[in-house]
């Protein structure tokens, strides 16, 4: 049995990876063919493969997902406005990606970790290296037509954007990110 | 038809809408619920248009006629420019 801050934390994880799925299912059923829409559909597989590996991690550990209505992508709207064009949707995951990657490493290595945490993080993480490699490839196309000046000014908008919403977010969570990163797993 | 009728079938098509209930004067807000469904339009109107929307038109875009006045805008960038 985990403790109520784990179980929120991987609750948080599976919101979303969940937003991401269906984030990327609309857009995938909307772009022409081509290598954006096959990396994008399978992209959009991978984040409802990983709300499902935590929901079945959560029931290993005997516990349920808590029902959130937060979810970090949720923020950058807030924070950027709306994407108005495919790039901005990129820029926006290529950042989000690198946010999600850093995050799962930094659970990882927190002490006492459950096996079945440990193993789903290594799992998905495999999977985010794809998806900054396809994002980042798909960039320096898109580069082509907006100008490689419009895409890095982007990402750099983006970037201080997830700052400022990883700040919020830790804050607004610090009693459970000090006992799950600074004091060690909950007991 | 007209550009503007292409682009009210698309959003029409789009949101599942009989293409006679939108015009120009449609309130964004009645059709998209959310920003999700703004984002899906964007992007289905730049594969459709294969010109990207700017940023600043979308976000003070209110009625499907600034929409249309977006598509213009880069559309006629694109084969100005």
């Amino acid at each position: 049995m985990i403790g109520e801050n784990e179980r929120w934390l991987l609750s948080f994880y599976r919101a979303s990876e969940i937003a991401g799925a269906l984030f990327f299912g609309r857009l995938a059923s909307v772009l022409k063919p081509g290598r954006v829409q096959v990396d994008l559909s399978r992209h959009f597989a991978d984040e409802a493969q990983h709300a499902w590996y935590w929901t079945d991690c959560l029931a290993q550990l005997g516990a349920e997902p808590l029902r959130l209505d937060d979810a970090y992508q949720r923020r950058y709207t807030a924070a950027l406005g709306v994407p108005a064009s495919l790039m901005e949707v990129l820029a926006i995951t290529s950042v989000f990606e690198r946010r999600v990657i850093n995050q799962y490493a930094r659970h990882a290595r927190s002490p006492r970790i459950d096996p079945a945490v440990r193993a789903v993080l290594a799992r998905i993480m495999e999977d985010e290296r794809w998806h900054i490699h396809w994002v980042s490839r798909a960039l320096r196309t898109l580069a082509r037509e907006h100008g490689k000046d419009a895409v890095t000014a982007a990402v750099r908008r983006c970037q201080t954007a997830d700052r400022e919403i990883y700040r919020e977010l830790t804050t607004e969570h610090a009693e459970r990110v000090r006992a799950l990163f600074e004091e060690g797993a909950e007991t | 038809m007209t550009a503007e009728d292409r682009v009210l079938q698309r959003i029409a098509t789009l949101l599942h809408l009989p293409a006679g209930e939108l015009d120009a004067s449609t309130p964004l807000t009645a059709l998209a619920a959310d920003s999700l469904d703004l984002v899906e339009l964007a992007i289905a109107l730049e594969e459709d248009v294969g010109v990207p929307l700017r940023h600043e038109d979308l976000e003070t875009a209110r009625t499907v006629g600034d929409l249309i006045g977006a598509i213009a805008h880069v559309t006629n960038g694109a084969t100005s420019g």
